[in-house]
């Protein structure tokens, strides 16, 4: 099962995954900070709850709606059936205009999709124009977090990955300076860029308009120099109406950073003169998830990031553990509606502890999902079958558990040290008799 | 005056309440591993339970809930211990369980799995874990028990009683649960509850994956035993005893002497005439 065995590699490290535990703790806190100061949160959750539901339960009317609004805007609006449309769809537009040059803000969807290496083996440079991402660009990796894409890495990271790529001083790892760098680098490409693409937070049926929420202002400058936008989103990002984002806007960024809002936060409602926009809207499996009841609550996802900052199993194995594009609880839910086989192991790699259910801004019950994806798995997870078997059959009746009981004293009193020490555990004593054995000698009379 | 008046109604509901209890047939629900591991404190809870005057009878066949098989993905075994508990459901007027993950497994996860909305309500209203019944049902904070127990001590919220079966406010949440375990606990005089820090962690148990990830379950627990140690704890209680197990199986490592207890053996230490 990958996530134990790239976790148990990620584990080698105590000292670094305490201190990837504390960089995550560090966002969960500051969430925590900020949702404390607002005292209608748990409605404002409710509500927001209520609203994707009622989006999903009517989706084609808000699709139409959006749809028709959208190019009443002189916003050209195209559909993705799949990966394999959205990436083509792209290409098309930009070979279209002779484009070979695109910065990108930060989209998961395109990353779903891999839309970078397509274009970039038909020719055309995309350049991630959020920090954490061009630097996970550089280094060749993909994002660990789904908004804190480099949360994996040391500033001393950083500050190799710039000297090698960007020519900066490999024994200056000030963060300010790094930053300043980054910023000089990107400014150059987002002056050559020919074409901006970007993901999209708020799609609004109502308006036909689309919000994108930075703290960079990368989306806002991808998109103001260029004359070509493409913004990409998951169908599931329509909400009904502008003053919804009164509800949106204020559980966004408290979960994903604990700011209150993010420092850009734009609405696009109509192309800038001399501009084309056009906006993909992705399917890709999410109207196979609607149609299942037990899972079509992740759905209502906003992409925050709060249940990956609250996971303690996230916190100690990183997101590169989940082997997916979307790591964490949310990802593990999402990720085997694509291939059972491949992300299997995902849905086990959880306690259960329902951290994640409570800090979701949009009430996914995720723990329960974890739970029922495992009816669906029970042949991928990788505990033998007989010992469920052995342990059906001990526990069947007491006649069996006391036979159980006799088995563990016999087992334990034999163990070889060197089990106890491989599993690195001291297994507890086992009483000379069970709680029925002394039940049944001091309440004779009560057993029937 | 008239705040004489109003304690005397008070009294009058609680007695008349706890009559009414005590005229409840109850069942008790012993963990699997309660009835191998841990059948003093099996014992413990059901004689408390005696002393406050409940007509409690020992579930002798139900010997599991079927979390391990649900949490393994095996349904069908899961649901052959599940059709059991269902089976005795309606010769009770409630079902005390001594763990809170095998509660919420009854309580909460069954539904999953049963159509029949009567049975789901029914499950609901009468599955109660030791603590919850002593809060919602039993209100041992408003009665005049007596315990007494000069301990110093903190509590491991496992994780389905806190947030599945709302024994605690988890941090996370901005609502205004109350806190039935310490609201039971502080009845008993003598006793001083340590918080410690990030108190609502997971200790990494997780049933099976103590068993898929045993390195990352070791190191979840490693950590949360460090937070105990760090405020000099040498007593920690729980009311799930599976989450308490998994922390004394590594404490040897952390070179400390630990007592581990379970919830309804600190009650019954408590009782005036077994002063330990």
């Amino acid at each position: 099962m990958k996530h134990q065995v790239l976790t148990k590699k990620f584990l080698g490290s105590e000292e670094r995954v305490n201190w990837h535990n504390q960089a995550l703790l560090h966002v969960r806190f500051k969430r925590d900070n900020t949702t404390q100061k607002i005292p209608e949160w748990e409605e404002l959750r409710e509500i927001a709850s209520q609203i994707k539901l009622h989006v999903l339960s009517n989706i084609k009317k808000y699709i139409q709606q959006f749809y028709e609004n959208a190019k009443r805007n002189g916003f050209i609006v195209h559909f993705a059936k799949n990966s394999e449309e959205l990436n083509s769809i792209v290409y098309q537009i930009l070979s279209q205009n002779n484009i070979n040059k695109v910065v990108k803000s930060k989209s998961m969807l395109t990353e779903e999709c891999g839309l970078n290496p397509y274009l970039e083996s038909r020719g055309i440079e995309v350049i991630d124009t959020d920090l954490g991402e061009r630097i996970v660009q550089l280094r060749k990796e993909h994002p660990s977090h789904i908004v804190l894409p480099a949360i994996h890495l040391k500033k001393e990271d950083v500050a190799e990955t710039f000297a090698q790529h960007l020519n900066t001083d490999r024994n200056n790892a000030n963060p300010t300076y790094l930053t300043r760098e980054a910023r000089k680098h990107l400014r150059e490409k987002f002056l050559d860029a020919q074409a901006g693409i970007t993901g999209v937070n708020f799609a609004i049926a109502e308006t036909g308009g689309f919000v994108v929420c930075t703290n960079e202002g990368n989306a806002d400058l991808g998109t103001t120099i260029p004359n070509i936008h493409i913004a990409c989103m998951g169908v599931e990002k329509i909400i009904p109406k502008l003053k919804d984002l009164s509800i949106f806007l204020r559980i966004l960024a408290p979960s994903a950073t604990g700011q209150l809002i993010t420092s850009y936060t734009t609405i696009f409602q109509r192309p800038n003169p001399n501009q084309t926009v056009h906006i993909v809207i992705l399917d890709n499996g999410r109207s196979r998830i609607l149609k299942h009841e037990d899972f079509r609550n992740s759905l209502k996802c906003i992409r925050c990031g709060a249940c990956l900052n609250t996971c303690p199993v996230y916190r100690r194995s990183g997101g590169h553990s989940y082997h997916a594009t979307i790591p964490g609880p949310i990802g593990s839910i999402l990720n085997p509606h694509r291939n059972k086989t491949e992300f299997g192991d995902l849905p086990f790699a959880s306690t259960l502890c329902g951290s994640c259910s409570n800090v979701c801004p949009v009430k996914i019950d995720i723990h329960n999902q974890l739970f029922l994806w495992r009816q669906e798995l029970k042949d991928i997870q990788k505990m033998p079958k007989w010992i469920f078997s052995f342990l059906k059959n001990f526990f069947s009746e007491p006649k069996k558990l006391k036979i159980l009981h006799k088995i563990a004293r016999f087992t334990k009193k034999f163990m070889p040290r060197f089990i106890e020490k491989k599993i690195k555990r001291n297994l507890p004593e086992i009483p000379p008799k069970t709680f029925r054995q002394i039940y049944s000698e001091q309440y004779h009379d009560k057993i029937q | 005056m008239l705040a004489n008046i109003n304690n005397y109604f008070i009294r009058l509901s609680i007695k008349s309440m706890t009559k009414e209890i005590s005229k409840s047939k109850i069942g008790l629900f012993v963990p699997c591993y309660m009835d191998l591991l841990y059948p003093e404190a099996a014992l413990k809870s059901l004689k408390f339970l005696e002393h406050l005057n409940l007509n409690v009878s020992f579930l002798y066949n139900l010997t599991c809930c079927g979390q391990p098989f649900f949490n393994s993905g095996e349904t069908e075994k899961g649901k052959f211990f599940m059709e059991k508990v269902l089976n005795i459901l309606n010769e009770y007027d409630y079902i005390i369980v001594l763990a809170a993950s095998c509660t919420s497994m009854v309580k909460n996860h069954y539904q999953h799995f049963i159509s029949n909305i009567n049975t789901q309500t029914e499950l609901k209203n009468k599955v109660y874990e030791f603590t919850e019944f002593l809060y919602d049902i039993y209100k041992i904070h408003k009665s005049k028990i007596n315990l007494v127990q000069n301990k110093k001590v903190s509590i491991l919220y496992s994780c389905h009683g806190l947030r599945e079966l709302q024994l605690a406010k988890s941090s996370e949440l901005r609502t205004n649960n109350i806190n039935k375990v310490t609201e039971i606990l502080n009845k008993i005089k003598g006793l001083e509850i340590v918080e410690i820090e990030m108190w609502d962690e997971c200790c990494g148990f997780g049933g099976t994956f103590s068993y898929y990830e045993n390195d990352l379950s070791i190191k979840m627990g490693k950590d949360l035993l460090n937070k105990f140690i760090n405020k000099n704890i040498n007593v920690i209680l729980g009311y799930d005893l599976s989450c308490l197990t998994h922390l004394k199986t590594i404490t040897k490592q952390q070179n400390r002497e630990i007592e581990f207890f379970y919830i309804g053996e600190i009650l019954y230490n408590s009782l005036s005439f077994t002063m330990e």
